[in-house]
């Protein structure tokens, strides 16, 4: 410390300090302010707006996160398992043979037509969207059976669309119809992953609302299958999916 | 009346002047100084402040998201229901163009016209094999097959692929019907 003060002491005292000495303080102040300025100033000006930044997004993805749990809280697990079933029902994650089997049968007993053959076609997959293949009906039967049997299948849980219809011998003195009818049905399989935390949580519009009815109502129209005029359906044993 | 005489000679007087300048500008650099060094520290104790206030949100985010994977199952079900709706109501747009082809043919069939076949393909082409014993049924029927009218304009055309008559008056008609 005293050495300290004896060094300064001599350059206050020396000759040319005194002569330069109102050129050397401003200048000595003016680069520790330049240096002031731009290592530290600056830097951490820049610094600050970055973090504003930083704790703007943040501070938004708060909310959405908030909002998104409000959200979440509020569905009923029941509720939406039960409007997944539906929705199952009208398009199953997989061929489900066994229940295009029931369906034809019950709707074979409710229309008063024999059943000949059933033919199913192998599909084609394609990935997470729609996949259909068809199902060839051969039926015997009144021509108004026939149509009933057409626009139930059409109506019923189960998505199906007419493709082709072959008939036989109807009108004048034909009372019984020889049909033959494809038919196009849909699945698709379930996603992989569904979750994204980024993502806001769908919310189900009023169309949606209405085809859920609408899907449930033709479930509970359509009632469960009984013994069916001969020839018989022989029981499917063993693989559900005899393609694979 | 009060006179001022200044006694200090010429040269003392720069002096002086010269004295108070540099004790001026020694003030004013100092000054400086210090407002520099005020002003880093504030800068040093706001980028402080925005850190601790960033913690403690990163600390509130990360809580959230712990929340919202509890709801998890929740958020599978809503979304795959959404999906699976909008297929539904995709695949339900889809009108069967084969069910009207032959829901019309049906409707404009007279009962006294015995179809014996009649085929309804993939392209809504309707292939019917008919046959009659009333030509005014017939008439009726190719008539029907040909007004915009009655089949609201849905037919694009008929082509008669053949027509006969046999011994007992039985008219046989092929026909090709092309739909929209």
């Amino acid at each position: 410390m005293e050495n300290i003060k004896e060094k300064l002491s001599t350059i206050l005292k020396n000759e040319y300090y005194i002569k330069y000495q109102p050129v050397i303080l401003p200048a000595v102040t003016g680069i520790i302010c330049l240096i002031l300025l731009l290592f530290v100033v600056i830097p951490q000006f820049t610094k600050i707006q970055t973090n504003q930044k930083n704790l703007k997004q943040i501070q938004e993805k708060i909310k959405f996160y908030n909002q998104k749990a409000a959200t979440l809280k509020n569905i009923e697990p029941k509720a939406y398992e039960d409007n997944l079933t539906a929705t199952l029902l009208a398009l199953p994650d997989d061929r489900d043979i066994p229940g295009i089997i029931g369906q034809i049968q019950t709707l074979l007993l409710q229309t008063d037509l024999l059943l000949d053959g059933v033919i199913f076609t192998n599909p084609s997959v394609a990935g997470s969207g729609v996949n259909n293949y068809q199902v060839k009906i051969e039926v015997t039967g009144e021509l108004e059976n026939i149509k009933s049997f057409i626009s139930k299948m059409q109506e019923s849980s189960r998505l199906v669309r007419l493709s082709q219809i072959e008939l036989s011998s109807f009108g004048l003195t034909a009372t019984k119809v020889k049909a033959s009818m494809e038919f196009t049905t849909f699945f698709q399989s379930l996603p992989q992953t569904v979750i994204n935390l980024d993502k806001e949580v769908p919310e189900l519009s009023n169309n949606d609302k209405q085809l859920l009815a609408k899907l449930k109502g033709s479930i509970t129209n359509t009632p469960s299958g009984g013994t069916i005029q001969s020839p018989p359906i022989s029981v499917i044993v063993g693989k559900t999916d005899p393609f694979k | 009346m009060k006179i001022s005489i200044n006694l200090l000679p010429e040269e003392l007087k720069s002096t002086v002047k010269r004295k108070a300048a540099l004790s001026l500008a020694k003030k004013a650099n100092i000054g400086l100084l210090v407002l520099m060094i005020i002003l880093t520290a504030s800068l040093f104790a706001f980028v402080l402040y925005d850190s601790l206030k960033i913690k403690s949100a990163n600390q509130e985010l990360e809580q959230l998201k712990g929340k919202i994977e509890t709801y998890k199952d929740q958020e599978s079900l809503a979304a795959v229901l959404k999906a699976r709706l909008n297929s539904i109501n995709t695949i339900s747009q889809i009108h069967s163009p084969q069910n009207t082809s032959f829901n019309l043919i049906i409707k404009i069939i007279l009962p006294d016209i015995k179809v014996k076949s009649l085929s309804v393909g993939k392209s809504s082409r309707v292939i019917a094999n008919i046959e009659t014993q009333s030509t005014k049924s017939l008439d009726v029927f190719f008539n029907s097959l040909t007004d915009p009218k009655v089949h609201d304009g849905k037919i694009l055309g008929t082509k008669i692929e053949a027509l006969s008559r046999s011994q007992t008056g039985q008219y046989k008609a092929d026909l090709d019907i092309s739909f929209k």
